[in-house]
């Protein structure tokens, strides 16, 4: 694939998830703004998702996939971070945690970062494609992180 | 699960056309190429018969299935998983046979195994495999290790079930073949290894007109140790057996437990010379009628073996020498017709199951019949070496007419017997309680074993069975001179069973495999902690878990480098060393996502490695020619894969 190709691409894609969260079946629980998901009043029973069981999937998640780069604390110093160049995010950064949206942290993390313009080294997690509360507990988990 | 159902196939058709209809008229965008079940049928040609099976077998993505088979690779030395109903592939295991993807036979850890179960100086790349044996608990699979053989050169393979790896390759050196393993005791305190081709037991050589007295064949009985997750041959015993060649193993539970069974053929010690006037051992091994069923008290052999002076070493195997076995009632034979195969125990212990390839019947054997003889020491002679032989008729329950080449039997917990016809190419379904031929079912064609959920423990699952074909034929796209084998999956929940599915199996020709409830399967995800080494399941002293301790240590000649892997690179990128340096690599995955896993290779050095998240292992090569050999990651793991790659400079010297 040619290098300069590659972004678009993956923003497009970025903007099929966004579409897929707007529209998604059902209701309007799981979007990606920061009035809380785990409400699911609107959520037909055949959608509603569990948050508590999606927040313990999302802890499990970020120990086994993110702590690598990002540390367990989110300090962005984990084993393998070491060599990164840019650096993995400290999700300790309260200026970046200003500065970016909920969508741009969750395409982040179903995409990967090139997704969002960053380091195409933050790796696509496509398996969470289909679990947007997980998703949004991860986001939230990110988000701890600068509380 | 479902049972023995009354429900007809024309009903469920029918109420799946109902609900066809239903899709069609909600969706309100059905044509006759998408959800128009009654056209797809005609178009594919497809009966009722053919869509039962479809619904029962056909499995969406993301649903997992609820048994798995572990069959033996045959040719391949490998051992094939398989899910069911869905026949799909999920893992070749490599288990005598170097395995690229898996690393197997190529990062220090394996290739030592495989080197040191060969013979000294002269690597074997291959086995045959037969027969996997899973570990059992109280007669039925836990679902922790499981055993196989390799036939061709009598070893034994235990694979961890923790993550499917093989950790360790036995070799007595007493056999030449081992065709009756591996089968376990109820709580696998043994596994059990049957010789086949006799030969002299110390290695040595003898001329074939000394077969009576210089060849032996024997049965190893390898001692189970759990918690360590290895075979013990310090602890492990043989017994020396007559010159015949043994065959099969089960072994006895509940009524029959503390004892195992052997079949044999070829009591007539024909052994060809066919361009001497001899007869081809095909025909000198099948003058007579009967053979001999070995009957061996394995617990109190195991006892007997214990006490020094009742055993010889050979080999380094603590072997029971014949006279002792006499000595102490550790051997009996019953007669069994004709040219034997296999013997299966039924659930209960009760009775012995016994197919003859030249019999049209099924003889079943009482165990408590054969008990009695035994105690009250009713023989009917002795074979030339002083072996008490019972008497057949007083040691069997019956006999079951089946038809042409019966081989082998396994049991549904449901009261029927199921046993391969490989001259008919059919399996018959027969009652235990009144020994009645009750079904037969066509197979594809030439059947060898067949497997049931479960079939040859104390609580068999039934449900599912898998007739394991030796030649397809007219079953699929030809492929060549060299065809696949063919796994028909058979519904046998029903009054009459049901042909399923064909799976072609283009990889060795299969024998045998078990078919265990996939809930006991507890394999892990990844390894955890990021360093450990997947042969012992520790921790490995020399795994580098940061990769800002990756490293190049240089002492003299020998260049240690520890790398670490993650998406996507590789720590360090660049290594220089001098021609004529040993090179030891220590490589860790750091991931812990699941299935990222990273391979290794170097250019023209023959080194593959796989790294699975949390992995640590090492691979050790002396750097002979000098240039420039780039490495990299051998799996697809990222965007960025490509990238993930660095230089092996190998400077002249």
């Amino acid at each position: 694939m040619n290098r300069h190709s590659f972004i678009p691409v993956l923003v497009l894609a970025a903007g099929t998830f966004l579409f897929a969260y707007g529209c998604g079946s059902g209701g309007s629980s799981t979007e990606s703004g920061s009035a809380g998901s785990a409400t699911g009043e609107a959520a037909s029973p055949a959608t509603a998702t569990d948050p508590a069981a999606d927040r313990a999937t999302a802890e499990k998640i970020f120990e086994t996939r993110c702590a690598t780069c990002h540390g367990k604390e989110g300090l962005g110093n984990g084993p393998g971070a070491a060599v990164l160049n840019p650096k993995p995010r400290n999700f300790h950064d309260l200026e970046w945690q200003k500065a970016t949206s909920d969508s741009t942290i969750e395409i982040a993390i179903v995409y990967g970062g090139a997704a969002v313009g960053k380091s195409p080294a933050m790796a696509a997690n496509p398996d969470l494609q289909a679990k947007p509360g997980v998703v949004t507990a991860l986001r939230e988990k990110v988000r701890s992180f600068g509380k | 699960m479902s049972t023995r159902s009354g429900i007809g196939t024309g009903i469920r058709v029918a109420a799946l056309l109902v609900l066809a209809g239903l899709l069609v008229s909600c969706s309100g965008a059905g044509n006759k190429s998408g959800t128009d079940i009654a056209a797809l049928m005609k178009e594919r040609k497809l009966t009722d018969q053919d869509v039962v099976a479809a619904l029962k077998t056909y499995t969406p993505t993301g649903r997992t299935d609820p048994y798995v088979m572990f069959s033996s690779g045959g040719h391949s030395g490998q051992v094939i998983v398989i899910g069911v109903p869905s026949m799909r592939i999920l893992k070749y295991i490599g288990v005598f046979t170097p395995e690229p993807w898996q690393g197997y036979g190529f990062d220090n850890g394996t290739k030592a195994m495989l080197a040191n179960s060969s013979p000294k100086g002269h690597e074997l790349t291959w086995g045959d495999t037969h027969h996997p044996a899973l570990s059992e608990t109280e007669g039925d699979y836990d679902g922790q290790y499981l055993f196989v053989n390799d036939k061709a050169n009598a070893r034994i393979a235990v694979v961890n079930l923790q993550d499917l790896v093989t950790t360790q390759i036995v070799h007595s050196g007493i056999l030449k073949s081992d065709h009756g393993g591996a089968f376990v005791t109820p709580n696998t305190d043994y596994v059990i290894e049957g010789g086949q081709y006799p030969a002299p037991l110390d290695g040595s050589y003898a001329p074939l007109d000394q077969y009576d007295e210089k060849y032996r064949s024997a049965v190893v009985f390898w001692k189970f140790d759990r918690a360590a997750g290895r075979l013990d041959p310090s602890r492990s015993f043989a017994m020396e057996l007559p010159p015949y060649m043994q065959d099969l193993t089960d072994v006895g539970k509940l009524a029959s437990d503390g004892w195992c069974f052997i079949n044999s053929f070829d009591t007539e010690r024909s052994h060809g010379g066919i361009q001497q006037g001899q007869p081809p051992l095909e025909s000198g091994a099948s003058q007579n009628d009967m053979d001999y069923l070995h009957i061996i008290p394995w617990k109190k052999a195991a006892e007997v073996a214990a006490v020094s002076g009742n055993t010889r070493t050979i080999q380094g195997m603590r072997v029971i020498p014949l006279e002792v076995s006499l000595r102490e009632g550790l051997l009996y034979f019953v007669p069994e017709p004709k040219s034997p195969h296999g013997v299966d125990v039924t659930p209960d212990g009760a009775r012995l199951c016994i197919s003859g390839k030249l019999d049209t019947h099924e003889t079943v054997y009482s165990w408590a019949k054969i008990k009695s003889l035994i105690d009250a020491g009713k023989f009917d002679g002795k074979d030339p070496y002083g072996i008490p032989i019972l008497p057949f008729q007083d040691a069997i329950d019956g006999q079951v007419e089946l038809g042409l080449g019966p081989l082998h039997t396994q049991f549904d917990g449901h009261g029927y017997g199921y046993t391969s016809l490989f001259i008919e190419s059919k399996i018959a379904r027969w009652s235990l309680g009144d020994l009645k031929l009750v079904d037969k079912i066509p197979v594809h064609y030439n059947i060898g074993h067949l497997s049931i959920a479960g079939g040859d423990t104390e609580h068999p699952d039934g449900h599912y069975m898998v007739a394991m074909n030796k030649w397809s034929i007219d079953r699929f796209k030809n492929v060549g001179p060299l065809l696949p084998q063919n796994f028909q999956l058979i519904d046998i929940s029903g009054p009459t069973m049901q042909l399923l599915y064909d799976m072609p199996i283009g990889l060795g020709e299969p024998h045998y495999a078990q078919i265990i409830k996939a809930d006991k399967v507890k394999a892990i995800e990844m390894y955890t902690p990021v360093g450990t080494d997947p042969l012992t399941h520790q921790e490995d002293p020399s795994a580098t878990t940061d990769e800002k301790d990756a490293r190049i240590v240089r002492n003299g000649r020998i260049v240690d480098v520890y790398v670490t892997l993650v998406r996507s690179h590789l720590v360090p990128d660049n290594v220089t060393v001098r021609k004529g340096d040993t090179v030891r690599m220590h490589l860790t995955n750091l991931e812990q996502a699941q299935d990222a896993t990273h391979g290794f290779c170097i250019n023209d050095y023959d080194i593959n490695l796989s790294m699975e998240p949390g992995k640590s292992t090492d691979v050790t090569f002396v750097a002979d020619r000098a240039g420039v050999f780039p490495y990299y990651c051998t799996e697809f793991c990222s965007a960025l894969h490509l990238e993930m790659a660095g230089y092996l400079l190998v400077r002249p010297s």
